[in-house]
């Protein structure tokens, strides 16, 4: 793993940007990555907002992590979620007006996959809130678990069942990425458990280290 | 017992010598995984350099389904910049990423391959410039997706669009006086007898007529060849081009400045042909377009 102050490049990343690199025919990475850079941009400026800190950036082979250092409140949290989606669209609505279509369409796809409620994404962060907000924090992370399951099984069997009538490996790519994130994020919750034990106060929860995915 | 509350920055010190035994492992494996995915691609090149050049463009096809990805991030921008709905536009989107068409799922009797119908059927959506717009219309750019068309059956392969990419300003001409009668997109091959991906227009019409080229250009080039005859190839501003083939004859040189209009051949019936006809192909770059989205043929 590489380290540069405090953003860390893992193996499996510069292997995916390479391969990546490789399928792209049509220039579209480019875009892609300066997308992916605002959206970031969108959850550090809204965690500074808040009061907290970026501790650590994390680019691997399933996305980019950013790390804060520092508690936040459930709806603090949950508006430093939103922003990376936000800063997308406000980008995507703008490149549309200038007419550069292929950026505005790349930024509003990233912020609505960024929003749908997998564990390793925003979207599953902002679920987790507002569902501590609504008064249930302890089940949060159970609700969270039991949708991942679901939702890459369902993905993973949909998209076979696409690759096999001759559609393409696309959503069974995306159904892996669901599982394998959550694998890792799983295998970390049960970690941190351990460790994290007896720290709840009132409305505010020491959660595990906080993943603003890309 | 030490407590991590969402420290950020560099792991814990005190790291057991399991742990850093584990990690150590682990890398060893990425190390010989990478040797051995190295040796493999080096020697595979160095014995079978045909099949593994092979290789490469089938798996790239594989993977992508050969989804055209910017038209798709094109067509879901243009949502945006229509003011259009765009939950329609991401529906849209996700079924072109997903690769997800109107497949009618029968296996046809004589073609165990082909899971298509003989006839395409267009499912068009509506153009989404309305003729009297009080705003100014949404700028697009060369390339750009103008209308995207939905067409039941068999995906085109890389390079290849039913839809409508916008080409820039310029002004065209009908290339002949015909009718209509090959389109683009898959077709019974009348003389090879396979049903293959037509990549242009057959437009029928008397040995003779004269054929003239679609808008302002230089002569790319002038040929001769089994299948498509006397062939010649315009290219015009933008990036775009037209070729024309089975000629009966050909009245421009290479190199040569044309005007939109100028008549540049003849219909024949050279190559591999059944009849008089001009084989009429527009390109963007390397992408073969419908060129119907951008000539009208008067009735013959």
């Amino acid at each position: 793993m590489l380290r540069w102050g405090r953003v860390e490049v893992t193996g499996g990343f510069l292997l995916l940007m390479a391969w990546l690199n490789y399928c792209d025919t049509q220039g579209l990475l480019p875009l892609g990555v300066c997308a992916a850079v605002a959206h970031e941009a969108g959850h550090w400026l809204a965690i500074r907002l808040w009061g907290g800190r970026m501790g650590r950036l994390r680019l691997s082979a399933v996305g980019a992590q950013m790390q804060m250092v520092g508690i936040l409140s459930y709806p603090a949290e949950l508006c430093c979620a939103l922003a990376g989606p936000a800063v997308n669209f406000l980008l995507g609505y703008g490149a549309a007006r200038l007419g550069w279509l292929v950026f505005a369409g790349m930024n509003l796809a990233l912020g609505m996959f960024n929003l749908l409620p997998i564990g390793a994404l925003d979207g599953g962060r902002v679920l987790r809130c507002v569902l501590a907000i609504a008064g249930r924090p302890d089940s949060a992370m159970q609700v969270q678990m039991w949708l991942d399951r679901v939702l890459a099984m369902l993905l993973s069997a949909l998209g076979i069942t696409i690759a096999g009538k001759g559609g393409g490996l696309m959503l069974s790519m995306i159904g892996g990425w669901v599982l394998l994130s959550s694998l890792k994020i799983w295998a970390e919750k049960w970690r941190k458990k351990v460790l994290s034990r007896g720290l709840i106060t009132g409305k505010m929860v020491c959660t595990d280290t906080y993943r603003l995915d890309a | 017992m030490r407590v991590r509350m969402g420290r950020g920055g560099a792991p814990s010190a005190k790291k057991s010598q399991k742990e850093r035994g584990r990690a150590g492992g682990r890398q060893l494996l990425q190390l010989v995984a990478c040797v051995v995915l190295f040796l493999t691609v080096f020697i595979g090149k160095g014995v079978l350099p045909e099949e593994m050049a092979q290789v490469g463009p089938q798996l790239l096809g594989v993977l992508r389904a050969n989804t055209d990805f910017r038209g798709a991030f094109a067509a879901l921008g243009s949502t945006m910049a229509e003011g259009e709905p765009v939950l329609d536009g991401l529906e849209q989107f996700c079924a072109t990423v997903i690769g997800v068409q109107e497949q009618s799922m029968g296996e046809g009797e004589d073609e165990p391959v082909q899971v298509l119908q003989p006839e395409p059927v267009r499912v068009e959506e509506p153009e989404p410039q309305p003729q009297s717009d009080p705003e100014p219309p949404p700028q697009y750019q060369v390339g750009d997706v103008v209308q995207t068309i939905a067409v039941e059956g068999q995906a085109l392969p890389e390079r290849y669009t039913y839809d409508k990419l916008y080409l820039g300003e310029m002004e065209t001409a009908e290339p002949v006086a015909g009718t209509l009668t090959s389109a683009f997109g898959y077709r019974d091959h009348p003389t090879i007898g396979t049903y293959a991906v037509h990549g242009g227009v057959d437009i029928g019409a008397a040995k003779g007529t004269a054929v003239r080229a679609f808008a302002d250009g230089t002569v790319e080039f002038v040929g001769e060849s089994e299948d498509f005859g006397l062939y010649l190839q315009l290219r015009h501003e933008n990036d775009v081009s037209t070729f024309y083939s089975h000629c009966e004859s050909i009245s421009v040189k290479k190199g040569e400045l044309i005007k939109a209009g100028q008549q540049v051949a003849k219909v024949g019936s050279t190559g591999k042909s059944t009849g008089p006809h001009l084989h009429f192909e527009v390109r963007l770059g390397e992408v073969r377009l419908d060129p119907m989205h951008y000539i009208t043929l008067r009735e013959g």
